[in-house]
């Protein structure tokens, strides 16, 4: 019973103490009735937690990504395929399709010279779409990754009006066979999470891995505030810039070569 | 008196004859059984909790990152829900889906499955796994993702 969530769990019932200590009793009875079987889970279930734990999201880390724009190819989309894959949304080309991730062609009127950049959530250190969320749906985690809390959300779209990157998608119609670490569901907002179910594994985001794999390994994904982290390196060696920087929002999203 | 005790006595007898023929009578869910030999939580306990449960684990994990692969609701899907005899997996509005065999029986609608797979992901897992190289083998060398994850652009 050292676990703290399963205690807050036990805790939450409005429950009288005469009951409580019923229950309480009951649950030693099944102890005894069958010691192998509730100790075991429950070992295990306290040795999973505390390994969570420590996995859980840090406000020591913000996530960040810097695209190197100078690499990154017109003629390539793998990026916004392997995020389409692993996330299991479709753009077929209809106006109110999802689009987590986008491939945007930028040129210089006065030049010519034209970039192909993919534009995701740029995960705002002052992210617009949670100061306007009515319900807090639309929240910040410790480690700056902005995600939509679906649970909470009433697809008032608010969000998207506010984001001044287009980041996120309404789901207008129902839907199937989501992927299991990404639920999505109609009447709520979406957009990209930094792939966070990957990120929390200690792995990197589908579309930085793409890019890397089948891409011109243009995008690089890390901690902003270590600053011996690769990409921390990287954004002290070169210019780069964020979106709409005049903005101040801060953008945990760098490109370079724009 | 004797006659009177023995009334009594016929009566609960009686009584007691009807108990199991009443209980017999009331239809009660059929729960499809489960994969795996125990439960997360003791199940007289996750009877009456899993909700709880569930929601704490969901506000762990949406809001701080914290993530168990068995204490999850893909967890409970992976144990709890089987291919029919048919090869297809029941529909989560089914009552022979796990989860809606008792909710259907109640008369309680529930919303978690317009959204969440009612599907093990151990198949969908596998083909995703197929698809990608983890980063790092292990958790703990995941804590070194700060200093090396990606290349030099």
């Amino acid at each position: 019973m050292s676990d703290p969530r399963q205690a807050r769990v036990r805790d939450e019932g409005g429950v009288d103490q005469g009951r409580r200590r019923f229950l309480g009793a009951a649950a030693v009875a099944t102890m005894v009735l069958a010691p192998g079987v509730s100790l075991v889970t429950y070992a295990k279930a306290e040795d999973e937690a505390a390994a969570g734990a420590k996995a859980g999201a840090s406000a020591n880390k913000r996530w960040g990504l810097l695209i190197d724009t100078t690499k990154c190819k017109p003629s390539c989309n793998a990026c916004v395929t392997a995020c389409s894959a692993v996330n299991g949304w479709k753009d077929e080309g209809r106006p109110t399709d999802p689009q987590w991730i986008r491939k945007v062609e930028v040129t210089d009127p006065k030049t010519g010279l034209s970039h192909s950049v993919p534009v995701m959530c740029q995960h705002c250190a002052e992210p617009p779409c949670v100061e306007v969320c009515p319900t807090g749906a639309s929240f910040q985690r410790a480690d700056g990754i902005v995600l939509v809390d679906r649970h909470i959300c009433i697809g008032c779209r608010y969000c998207m009006m506010a984001c001044p990157y287009k980041a996120r998608s309404f789901v207008h119609e129902t839907l199937t066979d989501q992927k299991p670490d990404v639920p999505r569901g109609k009447g709520t907002v979406e957009g990209c999470t930094l792939c966070v179910p990957r990120v929390d594994a200690g792995e990197q985001p589908a579309c930085v891995e793409a890019c890397a794999r089948e891409g011109a390994g243009a995008m690089m994904f890390g901690d902003l505030n270590d600053k011996t982290s690769a990409i921390s390196r990287a954004l002290a060696s070169y210019p780069s810039v964020q979106l709409r920087a005049d903005l101040t929002l801060d953008p945990g999203v760098h490109y370079r070569g724009l | 008196m004797a006659a009177f005790r023995q009334i009594i006595l016929a009566m609960l007898l009686a009584l007691l004859a009807t108990v199991p023929a009443v209980a017999g009578d009331v239809p009660t869910p059929v729960i499809p059984a489960a994969k795996g030999t125990h439960c997360v939580r003791p199940v007289a306990w996750m009877r009456k909790n899993h909700m709880r449960l569930l929601m704490q684990l969901r506000d762990a994990a949406v809001h701080e990152g914290i993530r168990s692969r068995q204490e999850s609701l893909p967890g409970c899907m992976n144990c709890h829900v089987s291919k029919q005899a048919d090869g297809t997996y029941p529909a989560a509005t089914s009552p022979k889906f796990f989860c809606n065999a008792c909710h259907a029986y109640a008369g309680v609608s529930i919303d978690c499955f317009s959204c969440h797979t009612n599907r093990p992901a151990a198949d969908s897992a596998k083909a995703a796994e197929a698809g990608r190289a983890p980063l790092f083998a292990s958790r703990a060398a995941a804590a070194s993702l700060t200093r090396d994850a990606g290349g030099a652009p």
